[in-house]
Order: structure tokens, then C-alpha cells, then sequence
């Protein structure tokens, strides 16, 4: 059976504001040409945008056409996250799906190795992540996708603290389960866009990183254990890419819906614990 | 017999697993020469390993009034530090090795300083990882990641030490077990791991963090884990350094230093303690460090170095006793947060 290609647009008001946020997602898109089909003025069933400014909900609202199907929001600044719970309103009310790209959290090869990471879950002490962004960059873009990738996890955090902000660096503590959680992140020009993430148990620790040049440099991680170490076969996909497939997939009811219920719940509370990061800073 | 003679003051784990084979590849530069241990057999036994003729006894006393004796190596418990280094300053000696930590108490601290002052023996700490050649060679070329760092993460996830001695020596008895740890749900048993493992553990790498952090001025999150570690973070200005150890584990090592700067990432992988076949290796801003000397062969030529006369101490005895306040800061921090019933 063919599959119409789903139709998918930009929030073109924003396009040359958001144009690197845009970019890699348009390289993704380019690569499923049998999934999807970039249109430009008319209406589409995807809506692209990235939330940013007071006004950005009335602005995109009159963008979702009848036909519509799913936003998925390719980035998120902290002048929008009041909006957000606007939107979970209006896609409920319409039966839009939402979606949200979340950096790593999306990588391939993360969620691949979801299923054998969570079975280590119960033995962990500590879980410590921690990033990179460009010197000019945003630590709350930064510490949104790490609570993004760490709640891919572990769930929703608990007692989640900041125990230090600046301009340059931040280290928030918090509870999953029995595991120590500390997440930590620096404006750093050499490795900018890094991802580290140590899960450390007796039995068993892993060690995953998420590299910004991906997919040149595809995602690595390692389990290791007393008889030694398995490094999980590199992909070379981008976590755009696979974050349209998942899309696709839930959008035609072939998915196996890995994304929890209600996506924007979960940006929402992180999106308010960056911003305050952010804020703190 | 060639060389300094080294008297070594406690003939435990770490006598005989890291310093006697350290000492070994050197011999045109050191030469055994005594052995003291509380145990008697066991002084003779590792004297007699290492060596024909070697003087064993059970009082460090008699250790220092060896003529034969010119460096001493005190790898002794903590708590005889003190006494034992001061004792062998005042006995004119030409060095003093230290096992880290120099002392448990900043007053023994500065009790140690004030006899290697009067007497003008240099006492150097054992701290290995400062002496590492991979460090010193990255630090040497951090440029200014010292002005501009911001965050620092010290990673300590390592296996049994018995791993490692078994490969770096035969141990002529073995080490004393280990106390019970007690009950865990007390804050006092809690505070008191956290300190054991700030002295014991973290002081590995502390010196560095210092080199980056020059201050203490608060214990932001402190807590013990089990089997054995800790999660530290403390803040000095503007900067923030995180301190995590678990073990043991099944697992491989993994001994981490990281330091961010705005324009430079330092990352250091230390060898486990033990380890005697290399140093650290280093990475900064594109370029890497390793060498087939490791940090315990690096201490000893240093001191060699010293007492020759040739260079300085790379860290002076103030620069030691400041190493141990910044580590008993910490300690006390992190217990004060305990006891005040953070958790």
C-alpha cells in the first residue's frame, strides 16, 4: 500500500530567525522524501515551529489548517513556555498530536538502547550528564534537552535543586529512584554541543555521548560490566531524522508510541525548570 | 649501595605495592635501607624482599637514627603522620616522603610545616596525580583555562584496590580488614565516610582542583553513597567543582579530571591507583600527553631532584598544609551539611 508523503511546513514568520534551528530538520526531511513533502503556502499537515516570543501562539494558530495533524516544536525559548499550556489546550481540542524535538533524548541510538539501560536502572548510585554549549549559546537550550535525555530514563525528576547558576555554568541536583542525579552544564567553545552521561552502578555503569556534529560523529555507547565492555553499534543518523520517523510513525498508527502520553506535559515542566535556571543565572 | 638510602615507615599495601617497585626501576638514585613496621615479621619480611642487608625494625625511632637511612617515607596510618614527619625533619634527614594525607588536622599540619622550617628537610605529600607527567604537561600548556574555568568534575569509579596490588606486587601478608561501616542511617557515620573519603580518596585529586579553585567558599551538596563515595559540589567564586567516587565496582576503571574553560576543554584519565605502568593521559585543546613514567616514579625523582639540590619543590610544605585545608574545608563543609540535616 503507498502512503501519501505527510505535508509538512515551516512557521515561516520565524524561518530566518530560526534558520539554524530549522536546518538540520530540513536535512532530515530531504531524506525521507517517501514520508514527507516541504510545502510552502498552503496548508500542511505538520506545522514546524520553533516557540519563541510573546505573541508566538496567536501567531502560529492561524497557520494549523483544518487538516492538520501535528506541531512538533523544533526549539523552545523561555519567552514561550507560558504559551505552551495554551497549546496542549488547542491540540486537544483540534486532535493535533504535539511533538518536540529534544536533542539526544531523540538519537537513535539512545532510544535503542532505552530498554537495555532502564534494566540497569534499579542498581544505579549515580546518574551525572553533562554539556556543552558555544560560548554565544543558550544553557537553558542546553539543560532542556539534557532533563529531555535523562527523563527519557528515568521518568520525571524528583527533587530537583540548582544548587549553582551563572552566566556560564550551572549544576542542578535531583533524585531518580535510589540514583544521585546531577546535572551539570558550561558555555564552552572546544567540544560545544557535547553530551556526556554516566550511569553508575557496582554491577554496572554506562557511559553514552552525544556529539553535536552528529551524525559525523554518531552517538557512542558503552555498557560496561565485569566481563568487560560493549560499545553498541554507531548510527549514523542525526536524532532529527529519527525524531521524524517517530512522528511519522504515530501520525500513521504504526508507531509504538514511545514518546509518553502527552509530550508537552513533560517540555513544560522542564521548560519551567530551565527557564528558572536561566532566570537564576 | 648507590643513591639516597630510604628508610620507609610502615611496610603496608602501599609500601609494598607502589613505592618498593617505584624505587626499584631507580636504583642508580635510591637504595632501600630500612623497613619499620609495628609488625615485626612483617618488617623483616618485606626488609628482606627487598633486599639483602636491609634493616627491619618496629620503632620508627630507630629508623631515623639509621645513618644508613638519608630519605624517609612515611606510609604509615594517617593519624602517625604528624608525629612521624616531624620526628624525621628534626632527625636532619634529607627528605621526607608523605603519604597523602599530610596530616588529619590543620594543627598537625602546621606542626609539620614549622619542623620542616626550622629544620630545612623538604617534606613532599605523596600526591601523585600533581606529579603525573601528563599533568604537569597539560598544565604546563593549559594557557589560560586557569583564568577563564568554570566548572571542574572530578570522576573516581575504580574497582577493589586488591586488583591492582595483586598486580604490582605479592604482598607478604594481607592488608588488615577493613572496619565495619556501621549504621549508615546516622548522619554522624554519614559525615564521618564523607570525611574518610575526602582524606582518603578525593585528596588524590583535591591539589589539582585547587590549582583551578583556589578557595573553598562553600560545600553546595555533600553526600555519601555505598558501597564507598561520596557526590561533592563546592563552589569557589565564580567556579564550581563537582566531586564524584563510587566503588567497588565489577567494572573497568574509570578516573576522570575535567576542566571547562571558556575556550578549552582539559580532559585527564589517571591510571587506578597501583597502576605503575604509565602516566595519565592528557588532552587539551587538541593535543595529548602520556608518558612511560608514571606518577609515583615522578614524585620520587622530583625528590631525588630536591634533594640534589638541582630545582625547588615543585610544591613547598605551605603549599602542602594549603592542600590539606582546602581538602579539611571541604570535609568539614560537607559534614556540616550533613549534620544540619540537609537529606
Amino acid at each position: 500500500m503507498t502512503v501519501n508523503p505527510l505535508t509538512v511546513a515551516f512557521d515561516t514568520g520565524e524561518v530566518t530567525e530560526h534558520a539554524a534551528t530549522y536546518a538540520p530538520h530540513r536535512a532530515a526531511l530531504a531524506s525521507l522524501p517517501g514520508s514527507f513533502r516541504l510545502v510552502h503556502h498552503q496548508p500542511a499537515d505538520i506545522l514546524v515551529t520553533v516557540a519563541s516570543g510573546a505573541g508566538w501562539l496567536d501567531r502560529i494558530t492561524p497557520l494549523l489548517s483544518a487538516k492538520a495533524k501535528a506541531v512538533l516544536i523544533a526549539g523552545l525559548s523561555p519567552s514561550a513556555v507560558a504559551q505552551l499550556a495554551a497549546l496542549a489546550v488547542l491540540a486537544a481540542e483540534r486532535g493535533l498530536a504535539t511533538a518536540v524535538a529534544s536533542g539526544p533524548a531523540d538519537d537513535a541510538a539512545w532510544q535503542a538502547a532505552l530498554p537495555d539501560v532502564a534494566g540497569d536502572l534499579g542498581g544505579l548510585t549515580f546518574i551525572d550528564t553533562i554539556t556543552t554549549a558555544p560560548a554565544d549559546g543558550s544553557l537553558f537550550d542546553a539543560l532542556l534537552s539534557q532533563l529531555a535525555l535523562v527523563e527519557s530514563l528515568t521518568g520525571p525528576l524528583e527533587k530537583a535543586t540548582t544548587l549553582t547558576a551563572t552566566a556560564t555554568h550551572y549544576v542542578l541536583s535531583a533524585q531518580a529512584g535510589s540514583a544521585a542525579v546531577s546535572l551539570s552544564g558550561t558555555t564552552c567553545t572546544a567540544e560545544s554541543g557535547r553530551v556526556e552521561l554516566d550511569l553508575i552502578g557496582t554491577a554496572a555503569r554506562w557511559h553514552a555521548e552525544f556529539s553535536a556534529a552528529i551524525p559525523a560523529r554518531p552517538t557512542a555507547i558503552t555498557r560496561y560490566d565485569i566481563t568487560g565492555a560493549q560499545t553498541r553499534r554507531p548510527l549514523f543518523q542525526g536524532p532529527q531524522r529519527a525524531r521524524w520517523l517517530r512522528l511519522r510513525d504515530d501520525i500513521n498508527g504504526t508507531g509504538t508510541q514511545t514518546d509518553p502520553p502527552g509530550p508537552l506535559a513533560g517540555l513544560i515542566a522542564r521548560a519551567g525548570l530551565a527557564a528558572e535556571v536561566a532566570g537564576a543565572a | 649501595m648507590t643513591g639516597f638510602g630510604v628508610g620507609l615507615i610502615g611496610a603496608g599495601p602501599v609500601t609494598q605495592a607502589i613505592h618498593l617497585p617505584a624505587l626499584a626501576t631507580m636504583p642508580e638514585t635510591f637504595h632501600i635501607a630500612h623497613v619499620m613496621d609495628v609488625d615485626q615479621s612483617l618488617a623483616e619480611q618485606v626488609a628482606a624482599r627487598a633486599g639483602d642487608g636491609i634493616a627491619a625494625s618496629i620503632d620508627y625511632r630507630r629508623l631515623l637514627n639509621d645513618p644508613a637511612v638519608d630519605v624517609v617515607a612515611v606510609c604509615s596510618p594517617h593519624q602517625f603522620h604528624a608525629e612521624q614527619v616531624t620526628a624525621a625533619c628534626e632527625a636532619g634527614k634529607r627528605a621526607v616522603l608523605c603519604e597523602k594525607p599530610l596530616a588529619t588536622t590543620l594543627d598537625e599540619a602546621e606542626q609539620i610545616a614549622d619542623a620542616a622550617r626550622r629544620s630545612g628537610v623538604p617534606v613532599i605529600v605523596g600526591t601523585m596525580h600533581a606529579y603525573d607527567p601528563a599533568w604537569q604537561a597539560a598544565r604546563d600548556n593549559w594557557g589560560d583555562l586557569a583564568d577563564t574555568v568554570s566548572l571542574v568534575r572530578s570522576a573516581i569509579y575504580i574497582p577493589p584496590n586488591d586488583e591492582f596490588v595483586g598486580l604490582s606486587t605479592e604482598l607478604a601478608a594481607p592488608p588488615a580488614p577493613l572496619p565495619p561501616p556501621g549504621d549508615f542511617t546516622d548522619p554522624r557515620i554519614r559525615a564521618g565516610v564523607l570525611r574518610a573519603g575526602i582524606l582518603g580518596l578525593a585528596i588524590h585529586n583535591t591539589p589539582l582542583v585547587r590549582q583551578l579553585l583556589p578557595t573553598v567558599d562553600q560545600v553546595l551538596d555533600a553526600r555519601p553513597v555505598t558501597p564507598f563515595g561520596y557526590r561533592i559540589t563546592i563552589r569557589s567564586g565564580p567556579r564550581t567543582a563537582h566531586l564524584l567516587a563510587l566503588l567497588p565496582g565489577q567494572w573497568s576503571p574509570r578516573w576522570t579530571f575535567d576542566a571547562w574553560g571558556a575556550g578549552d576543554h582539559l580532559h585527564v584519565e589517571f591510571p587506578p591507583s597501583y597502576v605503575l605502568a604509565g602516566s595519565a593521559s592528557a588532552e587539551i585543546g587538541g593535543r595529548r600527553w602520556a608518558t612511560p613514567v608514571n606518577g609515583y616514579q615522578a614524585e620520587w625523582r622530583h625528590l631525588a631532584d630536591v634533594v640534589k639540590g638541582t630545582v625547588a619543590p615543585l610544591f613547598s610544605v605551605d603549599d602542602s598544609v594549603a592542600d590539606l585545608r582546602y581538602a579539611l574545608a571541604i570535609a568539614d563543609g560537607a559534614a556540616d551539611l550533613l549534620l544540619e540535616g540537609q537529606e
